[in-house]
């Protein structure tokens, strides 16, 4: 068996509001509002990155369990917006959160399937019984050009997840697994680029419904189990609305979808985004409850993870809660957010 | 703060990673500042918040304090990983402990 | 131990557009060698205070530049941070006393104009410890934790110290040598933007380009000088404390000061109270406070009552204050600012206290009148 043993979040404190990203390029506030069911998101403080955002939350997992953390063999880590275009953060995670130096590490890209790529990669590791314990985190510190579409949407955060193959400590087995994987140019950045490129409405049919439903119904066969076998689904967030379709088109309640619209209040956090809401899902779950949890990551591809919680998670300790996160904010102007960001560059 | 070296920056950050990863560790405020007047490399982050931390290990140390606006002696304090000074375009990225108020 | 001082010279601080490092060692030499009648082959040796040419003008090797411009062997450049002057003095007593020397000169210059003020301040980072600058720590905001805790401790307000500057400003006017000749009131003051709260911008010393000379004599050869003899150096005394406040045992108290304060006084056999006039290191007003605690003028938290009832004995130059910060010079022109004021007004004993950094290392000497 393999599973999730234990989790952890991070969800930067400032955030800024669709209205005043609105002022500033005087657009119809309740228009986007509607259409993207974005109120506000995350904006990462001066001096915190993609980097910081994976330590935070993984150490807020060690902190729920009991684990020596020397015992822990990998470090992936999925984002698209990796500290260094080389040199990889899942090493300086590694170090600070001292694991020792026995572990293997890599970072990991799939645009905002990062995090997924990489739980994969860990589940992989831990099943075959390479390493006893593995870390794997989705985050990003996503950027969007200004006065763009996405500038609503494009956020921070992190989660961090440690993933073992004992029964005595796993809190989520993981019963199945299915990916699709394809060619599609929904949304890309080229080298060097400093903002990514989208094709707008082609992101949705072709593009995110496409593959996170088939994805979804494909493990849904494998595990043999109906959308009455599942209590809860996190689908990847780009904004509110996509993640409710996609519970219209494979016919879920509307009360098992619910965590996912912790979006309108942190806005899409790209490689943590349907993570997060996974997150919020563990915070609750109770013994015996299945969950599933399926991303996407634009160019394209969906992975889908089916987890029964089991008595375990009964026995994790306390630690900062994604909704302690999302509660605890500060707002900010668009001046500060872009200073924060760096949009204006000094020499 | 000039150019840093590889050496030096992998030296400094030993020290520095011990006392971020340690979920244990606690602070008090001891004394700080407010800086407006920033050394180079630092100009953008001003205004920013210097303290002089007592740490549960009986250890001191001078570091910023993060997310808060209303900074007292005496107030309690945790340390957390920050970026603290990027080497230009090209240099390394030098990380470390800054440490944020606790309730 | 009583070294005369046959010769003191200085250049007004301030911004020396038009002249380098050479043309202020030139000028600085020549003033002193004339001021003492005596000629540069005369000099044995030369010690050297100056800081960062190295990194300003390119140039590390002033001794060269010394031998260059005034003809002098036996250059030997002293790094002590911002007391590089007050410890040429030291040392070149030193070469006096073990006999090595017959005559002396101590010589400091700086150029910090040449660079901008960011560039300066990232430079006096390196008088507190690397741990300190990585995460933006400076001179002025370590002096700000260490005036924050004061006055907590103490329970004052940042504008109870403001009198310290602006008294140091008005001792300034009659000093043609001083940087900045005119009154700062203390509603200006504290009127003025925060530097590092509470530190004000017109709190502080500035950083500017400065010379200042004078030149020593063994007691055996003195009765030659007889005529030029300025004063006395009684001792000289030199201590260090922690780079970083997190390794010293108090921030409101620099160890430093103390220890080398009860090493000078036991050297020169007088007390504290003998003490007719002094010069200060006052980079910003909580120097100026600890130094008159530590050296033993006042209890710890009366300091700025002692310096209310002493105006007429501290920092009559002006202090750093109003002088001018020029580094390498500042201990020199100390001492040659005391001399003079020992001697306009018949008084006996002074002294000089130079700082480093935040107190990584501090100078106390002893000068008497004769």
């Amino acid at each position: 068996m393999v599973g999730i043993v234990s989790y952890g979040v991070y969800v930067p404190r400032y955030r800024i509001k669709t209205e005043e990203i609105a002022r500033i390029y005087g657009k119809d506030v309740d228009y986007i509002k509607k259409e993207l069911m974005i109120e506000e998101k995350s904006v990462p403080g001066i001096d915190e990155d993609s980097l910081t955002m994976s330590v935070e939350a993984s150490l807020n997992a060690l902190r729920r369990c009991g684990i020596d953390r020397r015992k822990i063999g990998a470090v992936y880590s999925g984002s698209e917006s990796k500290v260094y275009a080389v040199k990889p953060n899942a090493s300086i995670i590694g170090e600070v959160i001292g694991i020792g130096n026995d572990f293997t590490s890599a970072d990991i890209e799939f645009a905002c399937k990062a995090g997924t790529a990489a739980m994969q990669m860990v589940f992989g590791l831990a099943k075959s019984g390479f390493i006893e314990y593995g870390i794997a985190i989705g985050a990003d510190t996503s950027q969007a050009s200004p006065g763009d579409i996405l500038e609503y949407t494009a956020s921070a955060g992190a989660a961090s997840f440690v993933i073992g193959s004992k029964k005595e400590d796993t809190i989520a087995e993981l019963e199945a697994m299915h990916s699709i994987s394809s060619d599609t140019p929904d949304f890309w950045r080229r080298n060097l680029q400093k903002y990514p490129s989208h094709a707008e409405r082609f992101t949705g049919m072709p593009a995110y419904f496409k593959h996170v439903t088939e994805c979804a119904e494909k493990l849904m066969e494998k595990a043999k189990v109906t959308t009455n076998d599942i209590d809860y689904v996190a689908f990847h967030t780009p904004n509110g609305k996509f993640p409710l379709r996609s519970a219209e088109i494979l016919n879920f309640q509307n009360e098992k979808v619910q965590d996912n619209l912790i979006v309108s209040k942190i806005g899409n956090t790209y490689s943590a985004a349907s993570l997060l809401v996974l997150t919020c899902i563990l915070d609750k779950a109770v013994p015996g409850q299945r969950v599933l949890c399926v991303s996407f990551g634009s160019g394209a591809g969906s992975d889908g993870f089916l987890f029964k919680i089991t008595e375990n998670i009964k026995r994790l300790k306390k630690a900062k809660t994604t909704q302690d996160y999302i509660n605890e904010k500060e707002y900010v102007d668009y001046a500060t957010y872009c200073k924060f960001a760096e949009i204006i560059k000094g020499e | 703060m000039h150019k840093t070296s590889s050496p030096l920056s992998w030296r400094n950050s030993r020290n520095h990673y011990k006392l971020a990863g340690n979920i244990d560790l606690k602070g008090i405020i001891e004394s700080f500042t407010i800086v407006r007047n920033a050394p180079k490399g630092f100009e953008r982050q001003t205004p920013y918040v210097l303290a002089l931390i007592l740490l549960s290990n009986g250890m001191k140390v001078v570091s910023q304090i993060v997310d808060s606006d209303k900074i007292e002696i005496g107030m309690k304090v945790e340390p957390c990983i920050r970026r603290i000074y990027v080497d230009g375009n090209s240099g390394l990225i030098n990380y470390g402990t800054k440490f944020r108020v606790t309730k | 131990m009583k070294i005369p001082i046959i010769a003191t010279s200085l250049v007004k601080f301030g911004d020396l557009w038009n002249k380098g490092i050479n043309d202020l060692v030139k000028e600085i030499g020549q003033k002193a060698l004339k001021d003492a009648n005596t000629g540069s082959s005369d000099v044995d040796s030369i010690y050297i205070a100056n800081e960062f040419s190295s990194i300003i003008n390119g140039m590390s090797s002033l001794n060269s530049v010394v031998f260059e411009e005034l003809g002098i062997d036996n250059g030997i450049c002293v790094n002590t941070g911002d007391a590089s002057g007050a410890a040429a003095i030291k040392e070149a007593a030193a070469s006096i006393l073990s006999g090595q020397n017959e005559i002396t000169m101590v010589l400091g210059v700086e150029k910090l104009t040449d660079l901008k003020t960011d560039e300066v301040l990232s430079l006096s980072s390196n008088f507190i410890s690397q741990e300190e600058s990585f995460v933006g720590a400076t001179v002025h905001s370590q002096f700000a934790i260490m005036t924050k805790k004061y006055i907590s401790d103490f329970h004052l307000s940042p504008n109870d110290l403001s009198f310290i500057p602006s008294s140091n400003h008005k001792n300034a006017i009659n000093n043609e040598y001083a940087q900045y000749r005119f009154e700062l009131a203390e509603e200006k003051i504290n009127a003025s933007q925060l530097f590092a709260d509470p530190i004000r911008m017109f709190d502080l010393a500035s950083y500017c380009d400065g010379a200042a000379a004078l030149i020593m004599c063994s007691e055996e050869i003195a009765a030659k000088f007889s005529k030029k003899i300025k004063g006395y150096l009684l001792a000289s005394s030199i201590a260090s404390d922690s780079l970083s406040l997190s390794r010293r045992n108090s921030i409101t108290a620099i160890e430093s000061t103390i220890k080398a304060s009860e090493m000078v006084f036991k050297e020169s056999r007088i007390n504290a109270s003998d003490i007719d006039l002094m010069e200060i290191y006052d980079i910003a007003p909580i120097s100026e406070i600890l130094a008159v605690e530590d050296i033993g003028f006042a209890k710890k938290g009366h300091g700025p009552d002692f310096i209310r009832k002493n105006l007429g004995k501290i920092n009559l130059s002006g202090g750093l204050k109003a002088c001018g910060h020029a580094i390498g010079p500042t201990g020199i022109r100390q001492a040659v600012d005391l001399l003079s004021r020992l001697r306009i007004r018949k008084l006996k004993y002074g002294l000089t206290q130079t700082l480093s950094g935040t107190g990584s290392c501090s100078i106390v000497n002893i000068f008497s009148r004769d």
